[in-house]
């Protein structure tokens, strides 16, 4: 369903499939429920093995669960979840726009940004800066396998922003011409760091070197229940695309789509729960999950 | 100086107070800082006047022998008056002479030292008479040793020893917890909770904190039988001291242990409440066991939950009743806290090690240990290498531990860390205390083990219950430590031991430090039963904590 609809956020689409998944569920007791809804998560994985799909479905699973401790009929129950699902589908689907609204301001006249890969909150950041009638330059990345930088390029030509595309190898040579850095997260973890498309690390470092500041935007539901250590320790499930983890035997051949940035290189985090330092973010996930 | 001048006097001769407290305004006037101090004076004069009025027979005999001892170590040390509480004003006054000469830096200690005072003397007065015989006790100059105070505001005392105001603090607590347990007996013979005094040396940066041998044990002075203590808690206190029980976990437990002991031999005194008379039974072995050894910030947390409980106790609970549940609390304070926690430590701790892993650990812990065998046990292929420091040498029994289950370990010494560094992947290390601003407090050597591991770029993980989470904030190692034996630092090589004579060497100091501070920008992780947080989240574990309870 993704990628039907591209504009929609690969986590939004898995949470509506499985709210539907819910509607149509024949268990009879919670407990049956819950595994079928752990299971259905599991598929979804499999198909799309971003972090975000993993984040949502998990925050999603919390969400409703927390009702079945409330309401020991199943039915009632039932109902009360899917109202809930609901009312927290529609909450994130607000939440780019309040992303947005957020950080447009730390965008002042005059400003060269510079991001990478293609991100629709940065997106968003972005559109509404322009919007609010701010002049700047943004350089984006090619990001290589894929090339999405080239697609972010004409969305950002379409409004009229000026846009220049860099090689990923050109971050250290372009750094000292910006201002700031904005980038996406697919995930964030308990740390405060992000887990996002590869060679933003990269950047990440280059951005510490020049002392330029490092904003991520990212929504609520990426963050993650991961507390990786260095780059080893990111699951391989998320590093690599679902076909390549079924096809493919010996990882090591592979190439990674995503690095892991430690949070001591980024400086602030844009989300719709505020704007909050990398240390914040374990305060706000133990208010999530505890 | 003439204030000195004038309060000591003042000390001698009560007829003229009236002259000295119109003095004392006309001062205060000029020097605002000190109104406080001479509104409460003269409060307190007031009382020990009326007070002095009532028991007018008993007066005279007991100033004149504490003016004779006031008189003879005046000239040279003029803080160190007998702190008997009948001749108060004149110590006070005299510890403010010295105060007087170091006013910014003491007089917060100061005003805190007089509303204890006075404090102490109201009660002491209450309760009875004070004999000649407990001053010998506490008459050592400038070596008494201080009380740890859980109040968070005040500076605790056992970080003032060289404030000889605050020293009176101490020497008055323990006269009044050992006349507590004893009724209106005489104490002729020891002392029931001693002063330990301090030995040696010590070095400048330190000498606020103190440093006892362990060949002198607090109860050597203690008389046979002990009525106030309890033998258990002797005979814990002993185990402290001597370093026999060691380790902040296994301190805790044994501390409960303890506890339970005591509350079952205990037995309620006519016309008082369990509730009430339970937390002060406790308080005098509680400070018998801070002069054995200073608390630990787990000891500390695990005492305050204990306090709670008894006195949440109902008046109407029978004593049989009361005394179960309490002993049932503190199973369940051990049980959850430190063993399930530790199960639940293990299985975030377990996930973080890969095979192939190499792990450095440092010195001791009960934690890092159960972790490494619960890892092997789920057969992770790892090694260890065990980190270990002179004097203590914990990492051998570490090492001990670790091959016996079969795990491949190397051992070195700290300073080969640089050496083997490179082939390390993680570092576990585990902690005394997590502070309320991130810091870890743990064994001395551990920052300098996290510093270089940040600087080879090795995560570096500490594992830590919840319950040794304090409240205090520290940023350097200075503040708040303990210094440990410093005969200990003496090596016989060869049949020649050439620290032997350090005493006699005026400009030699051994410093044998136990703890040290470790800031959060070298952890990158800690794994608790809440699970894996950032350093920097601990204030919020606190924060919710405390809603829980």
């Amino acid at each position: 369903s993704s990628q039907r609809d591209p504009d929609v956020a690969s986590a939004v689409a898995a949470i509506r499939s499985l709210l539907e998944f819910l509607r149509r569920d024949q268990s009879e007791t919670i407990l049956g429920l819950r595994e079928n809804m752990t299971q259905a998560i599991r598929r979804l994985e499999e198909t799309d093995s971003s972090v975000a799909v993993s984040s949502g479905g998990e925050l999603f699973l919390r969400f409703i669960s927390l009702t079945s401790l409330e309401h020991p009929d199943l039915s009632q129950c039932k109902n009360v979840m899917i109202e809930r699902g609901e009312l927290f589908l529609k909450k994130i689907s607000l939440s780019r726009g309040k992303v947005g609204k957020l950080c447009h301001t730390f965008i002042k006249d005059g400003a060269k940004i510079l991001t990478h890969s293609s991100s629709r909150v940065v997106l968003k950041v972005l559109e509404n800066a322009a919007a609010d009638n701010k002049r700047f330059t943004v350089y984006v990345t090619e990001s290589q396998p894929d090339s999405a930088g080239k697609r972010m390029a004409q969305k950002l030509r379409k409004l009229n922003i000026p846009v220049m595309v860099v090689l990923d190898a050109a971050v250290g040579y372009i750094m000292e011409k910006v201002d700031l850095v904005i980038v996406g997260a697919e995930g964030v973890v308990e740390s405060g760091g992000v887990i996002n498309k590869i060679g933003t690390y990269q950047m990440a470092v280059c951005s510490k070197a020049h002392n330029k500041p490092f904003y991520v935007v990212a929504e609520s539901f990426k963050f993650v229940r991961l507390y990786p250590l260095n780059q080893q320790d990111v699951p391989d499930r998320f590093k690599y695309t679902a076909d390549i983890l079924k096809t493919v035997k010996d990882l090591n051949q592979e190439h990674p789509m995503i690095d892991y940035t430690p949070p001591s290189l980024i400086t602030l985090l844009f989300t719709d729960l505020g704007v909050l330092t990398p240390s914040a973010v374990s305060d706000e996930l133990i208010k999530l999950y505890l | 100086m003439a204030d000195s001048d004038g309060r000591q006097v003042d000390g001698v001769n009560h007829a003229t107070d009236k002259d000295v407290k119109l003095q004392e305004i006309a001062l205060a006037k000029n020097e605002g800082k000190e109104l406080t101090k001479e509104e409460k004076q003269r409060l307190r004069k007031e009382k020990k006047q009326h007070k002095k009025n009532k028991k007018d027979d008993k007066g005279p005999p007991e100033k004149e022998k504490e003016k004779e001892k006031a008189s003879v170590p005046a000239p040279s040390k003029p803080a160190t008056q007998s702190p008997a509480h009948k001749a108060a004003p004149a110590p006070v006054h005299a510890s403010e002479s010295a105060a007087a000469a170091e006013k910014p830096a003491k007089s917060k200690a100061e005003l805190r030292a007089e509303r204890r005072a006075r404090q102490d003397s109201e009660r002491t007065s209450k309760q009875g008479k004070k004999e000649g015989g407990q001053q010998s006790a506490s008459s050592k100059p400038k070596a008494t040793p201080n009380e740890l105070q859980p109040v968070v505001k005040r500076l605790p005392e056992h970080v003032q020893v060289d404030d000889p105001a605050a020293l009176k603090k101490l020497a008055k607590k323990l006269e009044r917890q050992q006349k507590s347990g004893q009724g209106c007996g005489l104490n002729k013979t020891g002392v029931e909770v001693p002063l330990r005094s301090d030995y040696g040396y010590k070095v400048s940066l330190f000498s606020h904190l103190h440093q006892y041998s362990r060949k002198s044990p607090p109860t050597l002075q203690i008389s046979i039988p002990a009525t106030v203590i309890h033998p258990s808690i002797v005979r814990l206190g002993l185990q402290y001291s001597q370093g026999i029980i060691a380790g902040s976990n296994a301190r805790s437990v044994a501390l409960l242990h303890t506890f339970k002991q005591v509350i079952q031999d205990y037995s309620t005194p006519p016309n008082e409440e369990l509730s009430r008379d339970l937390v002060n039974k406790l308080s005098p072995y509680i400070s018998f066991l801070s002069q054995c050894r200073p608390l630990s910030a787990s000891m500390g947390n695990a005492i305050k939950y204990i306090k709670k409980e008894i006195s949440n106790i109902p008046s109407q609970c029978k004593e049989e009743e009361a005394k179960g549940k309490l002993q049932a609390c503190i199973d369940s304070y051990i049980n959850e806290k430190i063993i399930l926690a530790s199960e639940a430590i293990s299985k975030y701790a377990i996930e973080k090690i890969s095979d192939g892993d190499v792990i450095l650990v440092y010195g001791c812990s009960s934690l890092v240990n159960h972790i490494l065998c619960k890892a092997f046990e789920k057969q992770r292929k790892f090694r260890v290498i065990v980190v270990d420091s002179r004097p203590r040498l914990e990492g051998r029994e570490a090492l001990r531990r670790l091959v016996k289950k079969g795990i491949r370990c190397t051992y070195v010494l700290i300073s080969a860390l640089s050496y083997i560094l490179p082939e390390v992947s993680k570092v576990f290390l585990g902690a005394h205390a997590l502070l309320a601003n991130g810091y870890v407090m743990s064994r001395v050597g551990t920052s300098q083990i996290a510093l270089v591991a940040k600087a080879y770029n090795v995560p570096v993980l500490v594992c830590c219950e919840t319950y040794k989470f304090c409240e205090r904030v520290q940023t350097d190692s200075f503040v708040s430590n303990e210094l440990d034996d410093p005969d200990d630092l003496i090596v016989t090589r060869n049949g020649k031991s050439h620290l032997e004579n350090w005493q006699t060497v005026k400009s030699l100091g051994l410093l044998n430090l136990v703890y040290d501070v470790t800031p959060p920008d070298f952890v990158d992780l800690v794994i608790t039963d809440l699970g894996m947080i950032p350093c920097t989240s601990v204030p919020v574990v606190l924060r919710v904590k405390n809603v829980d309870q």
